[in-house]
């Protein structure tokens, strides 16, 4: 086994002794404290990050919570601008309506009025027609003229009673 | 290539002479010539990886990081916060015997932990290394390592001789596993590989049947990379376990 051979035992400690030395320098001085420091700011990094998505998070859940408060309080104010709309509307309409009531009513009773006078003005009217046809049929069937005062209290006699059937 | 299974964990001078300083051989060898390998592609790799580190990191920079996380996980579980400062050490010695069996899975390559002497000396700086913290953090104290409590005192004395006992075959049990998985391992994939080439010269039906070696080559190769890894592995958890006794003496 070439392994045990003493003649090479000193060559290979000595070069073991040099090239693992330098391993261990070179290793130690300038590799590990680079992948150290990569480390340590990759997890700072990752700290920050995390902390500032944290953060916006938050401030994300400030403006759902305000946006959802002005969201009701809109609500309760468009519910009461309905409201107050309505019954400025209601009252407007109540106004106009009562309004032309009156006016109605007015227009109405004039119209009875009229009707009214209308009325006895045609009753009038027949009262002095059938003065006149009384005398005229009377003369010409018995050839008495009647005088017209006695004619007309008769025909007033008579339509007072239909007038009043009438009225 | 010589056919001999273990020709490939011959040391050669890659000088005509050897080189002497102070009466010792420090000879440039082929297995120096292959820590110096080492020691570039690891550096390189891990070095390149975080050139321009990056905070999402790429795919290099991935395993580097991983290798980082994956060794001081190691460390922290089993050594705990105190274990921190011994962390470079035991970083750079598991890479260095993972790129090392790495290294040696290339073809015609040397494998440098398939040596008794390399693996013993990284061991023995384990074992003297973790005395010495047992030493600086308990002072003489450390010593009552070797007597657990709770036992009666006739069963003491033989109790403390087996404690020492397994305590300084730390390194041995340590180094030879390494080598020993490192050496067998080639030499069988080197076995097959030989099979593969004499049968497959040999012609007929020896030729169609050198399929076979050829497969179990194939599953050779796989599984000496989970070797290598594993060697690498259990090498490292083995130093922190020891380096958790010196420190935290768990008994």
């Amino acid at each position: 086994m070439p392994q045990l051979n003493p003649e090479f035992f000193t060559p290979q400690l000595f070069w073991l002794l040099i090239t693992f030395s330098v391993l261990f320098v070179v290793l130690a001085k300038s590799v590990l404290p680079r992948i150290a420091g990569v480390l340590e700011e990759r997890e700072l990094r990752i700290g920050s990050d995390l902390e500032k998505a944290q953060q916006l998070k938050e401030e994300a859940e400030k403006v759902q919570t305000a946006y959802e408060e002005s969201l009701v309080e809109s609500r309760a104010k468009a519910v009461q601008l309905a409201t107050e709309t309505k019954a400025k509307l209601q009252a407007i309409a109540d106004e106009r309506k009562a309004a032309l009531d009156a006016e109605l009513a007015t227009t109405l009773a004039d119209a009875e009025k009229r009707i009214t006078s209308a009325k006895e003005d045609a009753l009038a009217n027949l009262q002095s027609v059938s003065v006149d046809a009384c005398q005229a049929v009377v003369s010409k069937l018995i050839g008495v003229d009647l005088d017209q005062a006695t004619v007309k209290a008769v025909v007033e006699k008579e339509t007072g009673n239909f007038t009043k059937g009438v009225a | 290539m010589s056919a001999n299974p273990l020709a490939q964990f011959e040391v050669k001078r890659l000088t005509a002479e050897p080189l002497l300083v102070g009466g010792f051989d420090i000879s440039f060898t082929n297995a120096s010539l292959f820590m110096v390998v080492v020691v570039t592609v690891a550096s390189l790799f891990l070095g390149m990886g975080v050139r321009r580190a990056a905070i999402v990191p790429g795919r290099w920079q991935s395993i580097v990081e991983m290798s980082y996380e994956f060794i001081a996980n190691m460390v922290r579980d089993n050594v705990g916060n105190e274990g921190r400062r011994y962390f470079p050490f035991i970083f750079t010695l598991f890479i260095f015997i993972l790129t090392c069996n790495l290294v040696g899975m290339v073809p015609y390559s040397f494998t440098v932990t398939s040596h008794i002497i390399v693996t013993f000396a990284l061991a023995a700086v384990v074992f003297l290394g973790v005395t010495f913290i047992g030493f600086m953090c308990h002072g003489m104290a450390f010593l009552k390592m070797f007597a657990p409590g709770g036992v009666p005192l006739w069963l003491m004395p033989m109790l403390i001789v087996i404690e020492v006992i397994s305590y300084m075959t730390r390194p041995i049990s340590l180094s030879v596993r390494l080598f020993a998985n490192m050496t067998a391992g080639h030499t069988i994939m080197k076995v097959f590989a030989g099979f593969v080439v004499s049968m497959g010269a040999a012609g007929g039906a020896l030729t169609a049947a050198a399929a076979l070696p050829f497969a179990f080559e194939i599953f050779l190769i796989g599984l000496e990379f989970l070797v290598a890894f594993l060697q690498a592995y259990v090498f490292t958890v083995l130093t922190c376990l020891y380096l958790n006794d010196a420190i935290h003496m768990h008994h």
